[in-house]
Formats: C-alpha cells, structure tokens, sequence
C-alpha cells in the first residue's frame, strides 16, 4: 500500500539574485515495510525532496499524496505531528532538555500525560539501545551515535508509519552508522514503517529495499530485489 | 574705606550673591577669581550686619551658563560618541576578521606563516578603515563650522531670562562671544586615533582566530551536569520555564539588562525629579519683594509716589504685602502730657511775619521727619536692616502702626532713644509736634502750625542720622481708600482686590492728592512673577534708566531667583532635551537585543516546528520566556531599588513599563519573523 505518492513535485529556491530549481517533475511513490534509500551528489536535491516529503514545505507545484490525501490540503503542523517523523543528521535535539524529554516532546505535543510519556520515551530509549543511564542526561553529554538513536526515538516516539532520514549517519563511525542503519531497516521490516534515507553512504545500499538515484532534482528508481 | 577697588568675579557655588540692589558704596576692590570665594568668607567674618559685600561679575556669569551646560553636555556627547565608536569598531573587527575566521583557519592549514595572514587581514581592513576614517574627517572638518553654530543659536534659546524690572537690571552686563576655530589637525588626530584603534581591533581578532588553528569543531551547547527529567506538562510555559531553569548565562543576559536599565531609568528619572523638586522648592521657598525707586534705581526713600498707583497695584490682586511710607518735617514742642497723666501747657508755633515764616520754612526742611508708615522694618531707614532694636510700651507692639483712621491708638508713635535722651521722655508721655501746615487759630487769633500730640509706645534705636518719629501711616494717610476698612493690613487683599478692580473717579482724585515718601511691595507668589511684570509693562510703569508712559521706577528684587531658576531650568530643558533621546536608544536596545536573542534559538524553533509544533506553541515557548526573564530582572531591579534608594517615581515605573512594553514587542515581533522563516532552509543548514 503506498503511504506517500508524488505527482509532478517540482520546488525551487528562490534567492534575491537567482531562482534554483532543486526538485524537477518528480513521479514515485513509496510504501510501508519498506526502507527507501535516496542516493546522489550534493546538491542533486535529496535533502528537498526529504523536507518536502516531512511538509517542512510545499512543492510549487504537483502533488504529494499522503495515503491518497493531498498534504497541502492539510494543516502541516499536524501533519509533522501525526503523519511525518524526521531524522536529521545533525540530531536536532533540544539542547536544554534531557534525553528524556527530547523524546516526550513530540508526545507532549500530541497531548500524552507526563508519565505515560516518560515511561514510553524509556521504552523507545530501549528499544534504539540507548543505555539507561543516558535518559537523564542533556544531548552535550552524548557521544553522537548515541544522539542520532534519540533522534530516532523521538522520531519513533510520534507514532507515525513515515520515517525520513537525512544523512542520518553522515556524523557517525561505520559501527555507529551500521547500528542506526539496522535500527531503522528493522522499524520498516518488522514494525512495518516506510523509512526513506538519503545519504551519501554507498555501503549501506545493500540493506535498502529500493533506492532512487537523484541527480539535479530528477529522480530515477533502480530496483532492488 | 579710603580706597576705591573694582571687583570683578564669576559666579559660582562658593560666592554667595548680595540679596540688596543698592545700598551705600564704602569701598570696592579687585579680586582674583580664584580667591573671591575666600574673600568673601575672610570678609563676611569681620564686617559688621550693617555693612554689605557685594560682588560683580560684570554679568560674564548670566552669559557663561548656557555655555557652561553646553560645555558639560559636549563632554557626554564626547564620550558617548567614543563609546560608540569604540563599539563599531569592535563591531567592525567581529565582521570583517572574525566571521572570516574559516579563511584564517584554512591559510594556517596550508603552511601560510601567522604574520601572512595578519598582513591579510590587516591590509584589507586596513584599506576600508582608512577610507571611512578619511571620509569622517573630512565631512566632521567640512560641518562643524554649521555644528558650532547650530551650538550657539541652541545656547541663545538657553539664555532667556525676563529681566524687566529686575534689580539684575542695577548691574553691568556683557555678551559673550562664542567663536571657536577647530584647526584642521584636530580632525586629521581624531581620524588617525580611529584608524589606529580599528587596526587593533582587527589584529586582535586576527590573533584570535589563530587560537582555533584547525577547522572548527562544534560541540553541542548545553548544561554540563545531568538533571531530573521534568514530565513538561505546562506546553510552553512549561518548555520556557526549563530554558530559563537550565539556560546558565543565557539566562542572565535579560535580567541584568532589565536592572541595568532599571537602575538607568532610576538615576535619569530621580535626576529629573530632583530638579524638579528644586525648581519647586525655589518657587515655594522664594519671597520676591520690590520697591518703588527713582530713575537711577539707587533711592528708596523721599520719592514721590502717586499714591493712586500704588493703590491700584495693591488692588491688581499681585501683590499680597503693601508697605509705605509718608513723612512730613516736624518741630519739636515738647512734652504735652507725662506718663502720670499730669498735663503740660505748651504754645502753638506762631507764624512769623513774611521773612520769618520764610527762614521757618527752611527750617522746617532741615528738621528731622514724622514718619507714618504702616511697617517701620520696611521704612528706607531700616530696609537694609536685619536687627532692629525696639522697645514698647505693655500692651503695644509693631502692630499700633497699622491701625484705622479711626482707632484711637492712631496718635501713638515710636521715636529714637535719642530724642528720649535729649528730651527726657519716658515711654507713655505725649509728646507735641509742629507740623509745616499753618491756619488761623480761633484760641490764638493769628496763624500757627498745626500740632499734633503723640503717644510714645515705643523707642528704637536709631540706624541713621536723624531723629526719625514713626507713626500709624493712617495718620498722615487715608488708609480706607487703599486698604479695605483702612485697617493697613498684611496678607492677602480681600477677594475684591481682583485684578480689574478699579477705583471710583472720586477714589482717584482723592488718591491722586497723596504722595508717597516710599513704597515696597511682596508678590503674591513667585510663580506669578512674569504676570506682575506683565502688569507693569501694561500699566506703563517705567524700569531703571528706561522711562515709559508713567514716570514710577520699581525694581523687582528678583536677580537671584533669576538666577536660580534659570540655572534650574536649564538644567531641566537640558534633560528634556537629551533624556527622551536616552529612552528612546534603550527602547532600541531592548528591541535589538530581543531580536538577537530570539534570533539566535532559530534551529531551535525549526526543530520544534519539525516536529509539528503550531505556530502559536512555538510562539509562547519562546515569548513566555524571554517575557520572565525580563520582568524577572525588572522586578529584582525595582526591589534593589526600592530596598537601597527608596521608592521609585511615577517616572521611573512608568519609564520600566515603557521598557518592558518594547522588550516585550521587540521579542513578539522576532517570534513572528522566525516563525514566517522557512523552516526548511534552517533545518537543511548542516552544522
């Protein structure tokens, strides 16, 4: 079942001096319980297409279908909220808050109860092999494979089936980045997400179940078995 | 005293002014302007309470002010502008140097020797600072001749002082001229000292880039202990409050800059006040009086003063104290009646034949006077008199010279110890004078002077040379055509008094037939002393050497007032002059740094709006508190305030309000900017 379609996408940034078209007439789709890899050279537009896919913003033109329902027909903080959870690869955690909270905060925002949320931000804690100790300490104190998997929590603490990953291993050592890889291919195999990554990392494309090829915003699909 | 001396001294704190417009000159002497200060308390120490010391500026002090506060606030211009400077640039070395500081980093890393690289900096820096140090100079050397004299025409507004009627009138004054020439060198200094200091700037960031001597490495910003996990129920007061919690030094910017401005509302709006106050005090504290004089401004007695216009100032409602005086020659007769009531004979002065009364008559102007005043301390013997010694009879006082027409006290007088000694009177005998008014006596059948008998309820001790006789005005005076019930009273006319009154034509012609020997006057309120001029100027009363319609010299005694209040006044119009401009720079401020802070949580406000926060949740997450922190450091500001200082001012709360009002707007409109920002491109931006 497709989770996300595009039709026609096309996005560009506009800058006082010159117009950069980074996304060009864009047709795929993707589905869930599956890992998406989205690989080409800086610039060709993946990070867009990624932000685009999360509803950090809208196309200038064409459609994205979320489960058949156009997302600028929706409230895009709600559908950050409910609908698209996203990775990043410098973290973005809260830096005052602890472990802990950057987990609950997109619970919070969903209207969780304090405890029921802490006890769930453990739980996912544990479940991306954050170590317990770690749950009450700020982001500072962490090393960055470990700040990439509370990404990950928080972005798995949003109960949504869509997990966009940008570059999320772009900081990390090969174990780190195996590891975070692995945690994100099992969300999609066995607790059925569709995980879309964009990365440089030619090695992990062996794991992914598709992969498109971007290159100056158009998009190609090589296919995987 | 055989000496003639000309002193010539500036105004200043340690001088006091003489109070007195005229007087009697003993001597005069040239001092040094450093020492009139101890001069004066030298000679204050040895003369005597009937001797005065007054000293001149020549009226260089009046002209001097406004350019004493120009002066002073050129000083705080001077070093606001340096600070100003000095701030642009380091501004300037952060901009140009340090944000390069990635260039530094790599031309270290390819082998490039530290002095290449400051040469680097340096020369490019170099090049735009001494342009714009140049281009300064040059429009600062072109413009201050228009500056300067914009300066002046200002100093000229400053130097206003209504100085009609004024006894500073009585004294010399001088302009000033204000023309200083600034030599081209100091511009060229002023440029060089500028280009100097952005060169150090710039070098000192130079060598601070060279602490980082490899490509940056970021480590997360945060606290550096673990902390217990808050459950963040709240929303975003929630989130606000653990930022400020857990913020460390940033969450120390805002409130010591709300109490640095409390503190700076507090001394600029206490500063206001206090001169305000003073002005107040000045106004409250000061009792203007004045005096009818003649044309030369130097006598206050033996004038002529048409008793109609002094009446008629007394019933322009301006003047709450009336004091005047009316004297005749008078020929002692002697004893009429002794204290025990035993009554004495004594004959009439006869009138000689023709050239008798002729050589009488000029007796009669050398004799001594019976004075009718209604306030012997304001009669011209003792104007300038602080003591007076006076001895009465029980049962009267000072009071018996202000009695009716009508009251049967009229007759009573004072006289000198003198004429006591001489005659051998007694307080309580009745004495008879002649007076230089003669008619047919029906007892005598020829001419006499008349005579009048007098009580003696009080002596004095005389201060001049001449056996002065005091008695009620009402005697040689109708009084009720001034005064009320003719009862001289002091205080306040009666409601009726109100300006416009005027007198029936057969009131003016019987006021028209007095003259006065003296008159001086206390306005009614200090704050009201430009409207008595005003009444003056209207009425065509004449100024000293300066002769209007109606030939009356009065002088006001208001030099010193003057001067105070215009020194006050300055002072105040200086602060309402540059104090809004204050305001307003730290309303900027406190937009400013509002922004800068706001700003600076930009990737925090994008990862919260990635992760589907609403606009108005990220909007108090953030507005909540940058709003504590700044009432927060308000509040302990006004506490410290109040606990060290005392209460603050109106001023000063509403002055707080103002700032947090702009704090509070620079911090929502910053909000509402970032959260306009396309999240997409704050996010995307790898670190």
């Amino acid at each position: 079942m497709n989770i996300l379609e595009l039709h026609d996408v096309t996005y560009s940034y506009n800058s006082k001096y010159q117009k950069v078209e980074a996304i060009k007439h864009i047709d795929c789709s993707f589905e869930q319980g599956k890992v998406y890899a989205i690989i080409g050279k800086s610039g060709s537009g993946k990070s867009t297409l990624l932000s685009l896919l999360a509803g950090l913003d809208l196309p200038a033109s064409g459609k994205i279908l979320f489960k058949g329902e156009p997302i600028n027909s929706m409230d895009l903080a709600k559908y950050r909220r409910e609908c698209a959870a996203m990775i990043y690869q410098s973290f973005r955690l809260f830096p005052l808050l602890t472990v802990s909270e950057n987990i609950t905060y997109p619970m919070e925002l969903r209207g969780f109860k304090g405890d029921q949320a802490r006890l769930r931000a453990r739980e996912l804690a544990a479940r991306v092999a954050l170590p317990e100790s770690a749950i009450d300490r700020f982001p500072n104190m962490l090393s960055g494979g470990e700040q990439q998997r509370v990404g990950i929590a928080r972005a798995m603490s949003m109960d949504t089936m869509l997990l966009l990953a940008d570059e999320p291993t772009g900081n990390l050592d090969e174990e780190n980045s195996c590891n975070i890889i692995d945690i994100l291919v099992d969300l999609a195999h066995k607790d059925g997400y569709c995980v879309i990554i964009a990365t440089h990392d030619l090695g992990i494309l062996p794991k992914m179940d598709v992969v498109f090829h971007m290159n100056s915003g158009v998009i190609h699909q090589e296919t995987r078995c | 005293m055989d000496k003639n001396w000309y002193v010539y001294v500036p105004k200043s704190s340690g001088v006091p002014w003489s109070p007195f417009p005229v007087g009697y000159t003993v001597g005069q002497a040239v001092i040094r302007n450093e020492d009139a200060a101890a001069f004066y308390a030298r000679m204050e120490s040895v003369i005597n309470g009937r001797f005065l010391l007054t000293i001149y500026d020549q009226g260089y002090s009046t002209v001097a002010m406004p350019y004493q506060t120009i002066l002073r606030v050129a000083k705080i211009v001077t070093a606001v502008c340096a600070l100003v400077e000095l701030a642009v640039v380091i501004l300037f070395g952060f901009l140009f140097i340090y944000r390069q500081r990635e260039t530094s980093e790599t031309m270290l890393m390819l082998g490039t020797k530290k002095v290449q690289v400051c040469e680097y900096f340096l020369c490019s820096a170099g090049v735009i600072s001494l342009a714009a140090t140049a281009a300064g100079s040059i429009a600062g050397y072109w413009l201050h001749d228009s500056i300067i004299a914009l300066v002046v025409k200002t100093a000229g507004h400053y130097q206003l002082i209504d100085s009609r009627y004024s006894n500073g009138n009585l004294t010399i004054s001088r302009l000033l001229e204000f023309a200083p020439e600034l030599k081209w060198q100091l511009f060229l200094a002023v440029g060089a000292a500028v280009f100097l200091f952005a060169c150090i700037s710039c070098l000192a960031f130079t060598l601070s880039t060279f602490l980082h001597n490899r490509p940056s490495q970021k480590t997360p910003w945060g606290p550096k202990k673990e902390h217990r996990t808050s459950h963040l129920r709240g929303r975003s007061l929630k989130y606000a409050l653990l930022s400020i919690l857990r913020g460390g030094a940033r969450s120390t910017v805002v409130p010591i800059l709300a109490i640095t401005v409390v503190i700076f509302f507090g001394q600029l709006s206490s500063t206001a006040l206090r001169y305000q106050e003073q002005l107040d005090s000045v106004y409250d504290n000061t009792t203007i009086t004045g005096y009818y004089t003649d044309i030369n401004g130097k006598q206050i007695g033996n004038l002529v003063v048409d008793a109609y216009d002094v009446g008629s100032l007394y019933r322009s409602g301006k003047i709450k104290k009336l004091f005047a005086s009316i004297s005749e020659p008078y020929y002692y007769l002697g004893v009429s009646k002794l204290v025990d009531g035993t009554e004495l004979h004594l004959d009439p002065l006869f009138v000689p034949p023709a050239f008798g009364l002729e050589s009488l008559e000029e007796e009669f102007q050398r004799r001594p006077h019976l004075t009718a005043t209604n306030n012997i301390r304001n009669a011209p013997e003792f104007y300038y008199s602080n003591v007076i010694t006076m001895t009465f009879l029980e049962g009267y006082d000072e009071s018996i010279l202000n009695v009716s027409p009508d009251d049967k006290r009229v007759n009573s007088c004072l006289i000198p110890t003198s004429l006591m000694r001489e005659h051998n009177i007694v307080l309580g005998d009745t004495l008879r004078v002649a007076l230089d008014h003669y008619y047919t006596s029906p007892q005598y059948e020829r001419p006499v002077f008349r005579d009048v008998d007098l009580l003696v309820v009080g002596s004095y001790e005389k201060q001049g040379s001449e056996d002065t006789i005091y008695a009620p005005l009402s005697l040689l005076f109708p009084t009720e055509l001034i005064w009320d019930d003719g009862k001289v009273i002091e205080g306040a006319p009666s409601s009726t008094f109100d300006t416009g009154y005027s007198f029936t034509p057969k009131q003016e012609y019987q006021l028209r037939k007095y003259s006065l020997n003296s008159a001086n006057f206390t306005i009614i309120d200090s704050r009201t002393l430009v409207a008595i001029k005003d009444y003056f100027t209207d009425y065509g009363y004449s100024e000293v050497n300066k002769v209007s319609s109606v030939r009356q010299f009065v002088v006001l005694n208001d030099v010193s007032f003057n001067n105070a209040v215009a020194s006050i006044k300055q002072q105040i119009r200086y602060i309402n002059t540059l104090y809004p401009f204050l305001y307003l720079l730290v309303g900027i401020i406190s937009i400013v740094v509002s922004y800068l802070l706001v700003i600076s949580r930009k990737k925090e406000f994008a990862t919260m709006r990635g992760l589907g926060a609403t606009r108005v949740r990220t909007f108090f997450s953030f507005f909540w508190e940058q709003g504590i922190l700044c009432v927060l450091g308000a509040g302990i500001g006004l506490l410290g305030w109040k606990l060290i200082i005392g209460t603050p001012t109106t001023l000063h709360l509403m002055l707080i309000a103002g700032f947090l009002v702009c704090y509070s707007i620079g911090c929502a409109v910053s909000i509402m900017i970032m959260n306009h920002t396309n999240v997409l491109t704050i996010l995307l931006d790898r670190d």
